[in-house]
């Protein structure tokens, strides 16, 4: 574009200096100094027309039309970089949109994952607390007798077990309620501490640090003894029941 | 009308993506962290250092009380050092001394009863095998143990350690 554009610039400057020289001349020389004047304007129009016609030779642009080829050529000299501009620039907007796009749904996705991770963690913490609470109460229950309803004690903790464990206790509590009748020895327990060993969904090994405190009849002061359990819990039909209990000697 | 909607766009863009990476990084920090500390593995640790610590701390004959009671010290905090200290000096250390009094405690269960980034309680059945020179055969003796346990420069160790 360069080329055609300065052969094309240089003849649209001679021509108006000859014309503009031509005229002044007339307002103050003599005739034949007009009619050289004359002359040689014709002689700069023509090389003038001489010098456009080689200027479009030499153009490969089919556009002849000197005015609209040099607005053209100003116009496309004007708009190219522009043109490169808006190019450019939506290029670089769109990358960045694109990529902000992409950093969100990465946090996005990262953060779910996290979510997620923390709800499992914090159903997981919710479950050994409450297989820990199920397991000190089910101990508390299982020491706490009152030779006055000792068979309601039992039966209610014969309710909170399940399994092989309800059957072994059940074969054994007329005995041990007889034997509690008779003795008259009332018990109560308390757990000290309660720590879950290992679990499952549905079960639970929990060890126990219990304090037993039973009562003789002529005695004042109960004695007391601690104990050391590892207690199975069950789910069984949505209750976490005892599953098994064994004593740490 | 254009240029507004031309400009909103990017502050829009620019303010979610600040928005997710602030809650990712915050998530992260404040919530993943403090959970990945009490998972199981972390559990395992604090099981570890509890019954490490129970054992150093009940075991000791009188051909050994001084190495016995430097790795004790080494597992406890510096609170419950100088408890220790005491009990070590004025109870423990003579009566090994004069009856020749060795334990060797062992552990029997634990598992982890609070855990906390940077506490834990662990409780610890421990059995212990007792003899002295009057008693030559050994007397095995059980008992429950509350440890709780601090995280100090990464690593726990005894804050506390009671009879449960």
């Amino acid at each position: 574009m360069p080329p055609r554009e300065l052969p094309a610039k240089a003849l649209d400057d001679n021509p108006r200096v000859g014309v503009h020289s031509a005229q002044t001349s007339t307002s103050v020389a003599e005739a034949d100094e007009l009619a050289q004047a004359e002359a040689r304007a014709e002689a700069a129009r023509a090389r003038a027309i001489r010098l456009r016609q080689q200027a479009e030779a030499a153009s490969s642009d089919p556009d002849g039309e000197r005015d609209v080829s040099v607005a053209f050529a100003e116009g496309e000299a004007e708009s190219a970089p522009s043109r490169r501009r808006r190019l450019r620039l939506p290029g670089r907007k769109a990358m960045a949109a694109a990529a902000a796009v992409v950093v969100i749904c990465a946090s996005l996705a990262a953060s779910g994952y996290l979510v997620r991770h923390h709800r499992n963690v914090a159903q997981q913490r919710q479950r050994t607390a409450e297989f820990a609470t199920a397991a000190r109460k089910a101990v508390v229950m299982m020491m706490s007798i009152d030779p006055s309803k000792a068979r309601d004690d039992m039966q209610r903790f014969a309710d909170d077990t399940t399994g092989l464990f309800k059957a072994g206790f059940l074969l054994g509590a007329e005995e041990a309620v007889k034997a509690i009748e008779q003795s008259k020895v009332s018990s109560k327990g308390t757990v000290q501490a309660a720590a879950v060993d290992s679990m499952t969904e549905d079960s639970a090994v929990v060890l126990v640090a219990a304090k037993s405190e039973f009562t003789k009849p002529g005695q004042a002061k109960p004695e007391s003894r601690s104990l050391r359990l590892v207690v199975s819990l069950k789910r069984d039909s949505g209750q976490l029941r005892v599953s098994r209990v064994e004593f740490v000697p | 009308m254009r240029r507004c909607v031309a400009r909103w766009r990017p502050i829009l863009l620019t303010i979610l993506v600040v928005a997710a990476l602030a809650f990712g990084a915050g998530y992260f920090y404040f919530v993943y962290r403090p959970d990945l500390q009490t998972d199981d593995a972390a559990a395992h640790q604090a099981i570890k250092a509890a019954s490490d610590g129970a054992v150093a701390l009940l075991s000791y004959s009188p051909e050994t009380l001084d190495r016995d009671f430097a790795n004790a010290k080494s597992r406890l905090t510096d609170d419950y050092l100088a408890y220790y200290q005491r009990f070590a000096d004025q109870i423990v250390g003579p009566s090994t001394q004069r009856a020749h009094v060795t334990t060797t405690a062992t552990v029997v269960k634990a598992a982890v009863s609070e855990l906390h980034p940077n506490s834990a309680v662990v409780l610890v059945f421990v059995k212990e095998k007792t003899t002295s020179k009057e008693k030559p055969e050994p007397v095995v003796t059980s008992s429950s143990l509350r440890v709780t346990l601090t995280k100090v420069n990464g690593s726990w160790l005894i804050e506390k350690f009671d009879a449960a």
